[in-house]
């Protein structure tokens, strides 16, 4: 399928990915599309277990090998579902960044953190080892961090919270970015080192102009940086809207819900649990925990609704 | 949100636990060369029944803060008072007799409990070792205490890695529960988790505190959830308590610096300075004294002392120095 993209950097078109188990198949993303436009951003939110972090996976093909993928995601007009792995590993390690959740995690103990910063463009645009640490010290350097030359020779146990981030970012920009995949670079930070991934991401985006999908559960970090929001409910998107009108007037009953649920707001949990995404409920994914739920959100699933301009919602109470 | 409002006179209340002058000192680098003190001198009292806050950015020492308070490191100086019993100085044979009134909820719930046990044995461990209830009653009070932590009685035959998060963290709060302690310090208990998740477990906390009326040290780097959480709160930067006070006053009017910070960081999202890793160049003076945009030359002398202010609040600044002398 070939495609001419003009203002589009990423078409995913009907992604399914599916985990097999022994004796149960896991829903995990159940039919997901989306377009993302040249330097626009988009925030993917959603409670924990909704499937986020699986479409990023399926997007930079590292998913384990129970995994079955069906669909197709086109970028720069080839599909990068059905080329084979190494073409596709060449194309989303050169073009793709992706800042991965736990920094602590993240970067490998045992190489000095220039080396893990120069992989990239070692391995993508052959550059010499001193070529590419030379690169990471600039790159360091731009990131606001002092006495880069020691740095680059560090090891990631040697370095703090702060700096270790910066490295991680490092890693993902060492190459400009087409395409940024964040997976909860918040989680488990504190407000002053969330701030200073918010400053990052203004620095990326000012810097590089790449297109880029946050998958997050941090509303108020997603909402300084995303120019759309995507939530996901059930391994289904469920309504799609720019930043500023969505947390002014969440459409879809969850989102209702998951922003009440926030310290900053009534801090009341959403009723209900979330859904089994082996079986997942037939009609509306949400019915069993929607307050207006009746008798067509049990028998029928609904199709996406445009209330308002560029607002998408995919629930029955819009759909007049 | 107020789901009781026993915050009644905090001056006829008595202690619960006590610390004083509590230091730990963790050495690394070359032959154990360099010192890190991750607790300075603190001084902290907790009072019956109370909802307290210790709040600080990473790497503040809030969990050392909390081990310590439990025994689970010993310190390096200073006293920890359980009521009247001086905890420090026990024997391990006589601590373990009484630690078992402090409970302890850990931040990461998928490594506190024994990944080849299931739930029901975890949950029960505890009351076996202590003999709480005959073999009889054991079931039903187990099933019981789910129920208050609203968990379904089949999760208990799962095993801990067969459970999501939210569901974890609430055997776990079933578990430190289940001795009926009078001390429940909570970790950072819902950091990893969604906000739906987190406010669940919150509800669940502050419900079953109301009813059973235990002190909640309630450890957390996110001071909107504090607001909903405790009435009383501390601020913890570098190993010290640089401000406490009722939340209200400290959110409404910080008086310390590093709390003025937090606070606009908060409230405006605007990040006045940069607090990047910092080597101390000196331990002399305070701690603050890097990044403190109202620093003066005393700063870099002297360690301020906790001044007390009024409103029965105190603070770690030499900015307070006139209230000294009242």
């Amino acid at each position: 399928m070939l495609m001419k993209l003009k203002n589009e950097v990423l078409v995913v078109d009907n992604i399914k990915t599916y985990f097999k188990l022994d004796n149960a198949i896991v829903k995990a993303v159940n039919g997901v599309s989306f377009t993302l436009g040249r330097n626009e951003f988009i925030g993917i939110i959603g409670e924990s277990g909704s499937g986020k972090s699986v479409l990023l996976y399926t997007i930079l093909r590292i998913l384990p090998p129970n995994a079955i993928v069906k669909g197709s995601i086109i970028y720069e007009n080839i599909n990068l579902l059905s080329i084979k792995e190494y073409k596709a590993r060449k194309i989303i390690g050169k073009d793709f960044a992706y800042i991965p959740q736990s920094i602590g995690q993240a970067l490998n103990p045992v190489l000095e953190v220039g080396f893990q910063i120069a992989e990239k463009p070692i391995e993508h645009l052959n550059y010499s080892k001193r070529q590419g640490f030379k690169l990471a010290l600039k790159i360091l350097k731009s990131l606001g961090l002092r006495e880069v030359n020691k740095t680059v020779k560090m090891y990631p146990h040697e370095l703090s919270g702060g700096m270790k981030q910066r490295a991680l970012i490092a890693v993902g920009i060492s190459i400009p970015p087409k395409v940024v995949l964040a997976d909860e670079p918040t989680k488990g930070l504190d407000i002053i080192k969330k701030r200073l991934v918010i400053e990052l991401f203004k620095y990326i985006r000012e810097r590089f102009n790449p297109a880029g999908i946050i998958v997050s559960h941090d509303l108020s970090f997603v909402r300084e940086i995303v120019d759309k929001i995507y939530v996901m409910y059930c391994g289904q998107i469920i309504e799609i809207a720019p930043t500023t009108t969505f947390f002014s007037k969440p459409l879809h009953p969850y989102s209702q819900l998951l922003l009440k649920s926030l310290p900053i707001n009534d801090f009341k949990p959403i009723p209900g649990e979330p859904p089994s995404m082996i079986n997942p409920p037939k009609g509306c994914k949400f019915h069993p925990r929607c307050p207006y739920a009746n008798s067509i959100c049990r028998r029928v699933e609904p199709g996406f609704y445009t209330p308002e301009h560029g607002r998408f919602v995919k629930c029955h109470i819009y759909g007049g | 949100m107020s789901l009781c409002t026993n915050y009644g006179d905090s001056n006829s209340r008595s202690s619960l636990l006590r610390a004083v002058g509590l230091v730990k000192i963790f050495h690394h680098g070359f032959f154990r060369s360099r010192k890190i003190y991750a607790v300075n001198n603190v001084d902290l009292t907790l009072l019956h029944g109370e909802r307290v806050c210790l709040v600080g950015e990473s790497g503040s020492g809030k969990t050392t803060l909390a081990k310590l308070l439990l025994l689970i490191l010993k310190p390096d100086k200073g006293k920890v008072y359980y009521k009247d019993i001086e905890l420090t100085s026990l024997s391990k044979e006589k601590l373990r007799r009484v630690r078992w009134k402090l409970q302890y909820i850990p931040q990461h719930p998928e490594n506190a409990l024994d990944h080849r046990w299931k739930l029901y044995d975890s949950i029960v461990e505890p009351l076996r070792i202590l003999k709480l209830t005959t073999s009889n009653e054991e079931k039903r009070y187990v099933y019981d205490l789910v129920g208050m932590v609203k968990l379904k009685p089949e999760i208990l035959s799962r095993r801990p890695r067969e459970v999501s998060g939210g569901e974890l963290q609430r055997a776990i709060i079933a578990r430190a529960l289940a001795v009926k302690p009078e001390l429940l310090i909570a970790d950072e208990p819902t950091s990893m988790l969604d906000p739906s998740t987190q406010a669940e477990i919150i509800h669940i906390l502050l419900k079953l505190q109301c009813r059973n009326k235990f002190t909640l040290l309630f450890i957390t780097h996110d001071i909107e959830l504090a607001r909903h959480v405790c009435d009383r709160i501390l601020i913890m930067y570098s190993g010290q308590i640089v401000e406490e006070g009722s939340i209200k006053d400290v959110l409404n009017e910080p008086l310390h610096p590093y709390t003025k910070s937090l606070i606009s960081v908060l409230k405006h999202g605007s990040l006045i300075h940069v607090y990047d890793h910092v080597e101390p160049g000196s331990n002399r003076g305070c701690k603050h004294k890097h990044i403190c945009p109202y620093k003066l030359s005393l700063c870099f002398q002297y360690e301020p002392p906790l001044i007390r202010v009024p409103n029965n609040r105190k603070v770690r600044c030499w900015l307070y120095a006139h209230e000294i002398k009242k």
